[in-house]
């Protein structure tokens, strides 16, 4: 625990003075940002206050200005953004040390190699949770000065759970994106790897096979593709994440303590 | 005492065998120099030290142990590997906190000290990207430093520095072996340097170990020879042949001589030929240097 602890401390250090860390956290306050740009739009005239594509999506998902809905919002925003943020957080935490050089100075020293790569794992859930979190309060800053009706602790509760069960289903989605940053010796092929995750998790959604694909579940279970596309979410679809998430822990953990280190 | 022990290591990459059957052993308080040319095959047998990539046979033993991932046998251990590199966005105090944590260190001041060894003082607060190549080596040897190893295994551990520099890096590993029984494996490219600084040298070629000598005995392996012309060769070379001094004609029609005699007092060559009448129009004492005895061994 003691090895834990240290390898943890050592992963703050590292990330002191990360311009990514506040690049994360922008990028992320965008979703809330854009919702409440929703929801002011909406508030006087509905889903005719918004055009295009917005309107048609506002329809699909029967979108109102009130809390629910906005709610609702921030956690679609996770169930999609988040794959695209949390993985490039991933990305970043295990493959800086590849693109920074210095992953051989960790290989050599009197602590386990799996302990390094845990504190990096925690170190991510950290960072998703406070991204999580401050979306959330930003979210609730904004519902509040739009003074968004429909408030109730029920709707709120309710709400709540789906975005933090989204949240967790996503942190739980990207050990594989560390696996390809330790695989790929670096932070650009697990970035093209996210890349071509959102455009399967579209292809597969729409095919109707969402349910069944990994990276497509959590936008389902957030909402982002209706009530109906959720209700096919099964035990399965949740068997799939935890089955992908535990294959892409030990894989990570696996590749970085036996394969060979050339770089 | 054996500090480092290698048999019949082997490790390819592909159809490139990158060591092969490497046997080497590197006794306490012992300056080893693994000199190869690029290539050669010394970062994969440091790799291979560290625990890096796995030999596809033969073993490898550090004081007497099969170093294992993470047992306490590292802590007895720094290394440098080919550049040294560190988190960009963090200060050298920084960058060496994190490898302070990551051995589990308990004393503050070893990183202030480490620094001052180093004499990275004023830079201990600059970020590491805006580090000169110099003082990134030297961060890079702070960082082997830290934890007063025991073993220290060096890749070129002077590349980038300017000569003081390497003066420096020169005597300070020196200090390190004599005063605080450290013992250094230490890889380069270049001979001379090494030669200044190591008690036993390894050459390694195409992933073979070549030859290993100790550095006093480099002396006497290299070629040495006088070289004499004269307006007649060929009788000179008959005076000196009738006299005892076994000489012959080079390719280039000047006489040669490796006998120690000749080589010691060339004054008496000249002496010798003067009295015959066929003085030297030149006589000199050619020494091999140490780039040309390496690349002699390995095209051997």
């Amino acid at each position: 625990m003691k090895q834990q602890w240290q390898a943890f401390t050592a992963e703050i250090i590292k990330n002191r003075h990360s311009t990514i860390t506040l690049v994360t956290f922008i990028a992320f306050s965008l979703a809330p940002l854009f919702g409440g740009v929703f929801m002011f739009l909406m508030k006087d005239n509905g889903t005719e206050g918004l055009s295009g594509a917005f309107q048609a999506k506002a329809t699909l998902l029967s979108f109102e200005a009130n809390w629910n809905s906005f709610l609702g919002l921030l956690s679609q925003a996770v169930g999609v953004g988040g794959v695209l943020i949390f993985g490039f957080v991933a990305s970043w935490l295990f493959g800086r040390e590849y693109s920074d050089g210095t992953a051989k100075d960790l290989l050599s020293l009197p602590i386990s190699r799996a302990k390094i790569i845990n504190a990096k794992f925690i170190y991510y859930i950290l960072w998703c949770t406070a991204l999580i979190l401050s979306n959330l309060i930003l979210g609730l800053l904004i519902g509040l000065v739009l003074h968004l009706p429909g408030w109730s602790a029920e709707i709120f509760v309710n709400n709540l759970i789906i975005y933090f069960v989204t949240t967790v289903l996503i942190i739980l989605l990207n050990t594989p994106i560390a696996f390809f940053a330790i695989f790929g010796k670096g932070y650009m092929s697990p970035l093209g790897f996210v890349a071509i995750l959102l455009v399967l998790a579209q292809i597969f959604g729409a095919l109707g096979f969402g349910n069944y694909f990994p990276w497509a579940i959590p936008g389902i279970y957030s909402g982002s593709g209706g009530a109906d596309m959720k209700a096919g979410l099964n035990f399965f679809s949740f068997l799939i994440i935890g089955f992908t998430s535990v294959i892409g822990y030990f894989g990570t953990i696996f590749w970085w303590k036996y394969a060979d280190q050339t770089k | 005492m054996n500090i480092i022990q290698t048999y019949d290591l082997t490790k390819t990459f592909g159809d490139t065998i990158a060591v092969d059957y490497i046997s080497i052993n590197v006794r306490e308080g012992e300056i080893y120099g693994f000199l190869g040319l690029n290539g050669a095959g010394k970062t994969t047998l440091i790799r291979l030290l560290l625990g890096m990539i796995k030999p596809d046979s033969g073993s490898i033993s550090l004081f007497g142990h099969n170093a294992k991932q993470g047992s306490d046998i590292w802590n007895n251990v720094g290394y440098l590997v080919e550049t040294p590199y560190a988190y960009p966005n963090l200060t050298v105090k920084e960058n060496l906190e994190v490898f302070y944590q990551l051995r589990g260190l308990n004393d503050r001041k070893q990183i202030d000290k480490i620094i001052s060894v180093l004499q990275l003082d004023q830079y201990k607060n600059k970020k590491a990207k805006y580090l000169s190549l110099g003082n990134s080596q030297r961060l890079g040897l702070a960082k082997a430093l830290l934890h007063n190893p025991k073993l220290l295994i060096l890749d070129e551990p002077i590349n980038g520095l300017d000569p003081a520099g390497i003066v420096e890096v020169r005597e300070f590993l020196k200090d390190l072996v004599k005063n605080h029984n450290t013992t250094i494996f230490l890889s380069s490219h270049i001979l001379s340097e090494i030669s200044k600084v190591a008690t036993r040298i390894g050459i390694v070629h195409e992933g073979k170990l070549i030859k290993e000598i100790n550095t006093s005995e480099l002396e006497d392996q290299i070629i040495k020879k006088l070289c004499v012309n004269t307006n007649e060769n060929q009788k000179a070379l008959q005076i000196l042949n009738e006299n005892g001094f076994n000489a012959s004609i080079n390719g280039n029609g000047l006489i040669e001589s490796t006998e120690i005699n000749a080589i010691q007092k060339p004054e008496l060559i000249s002496a010798l030929l003067v009295k015959y009448n066929v003085p030297p129009k030149m006589i000199s004492v050619f020494e091999e240097d140490l780039e040309a005895y390496f690349l002699r061994m390995i095209k051997s």
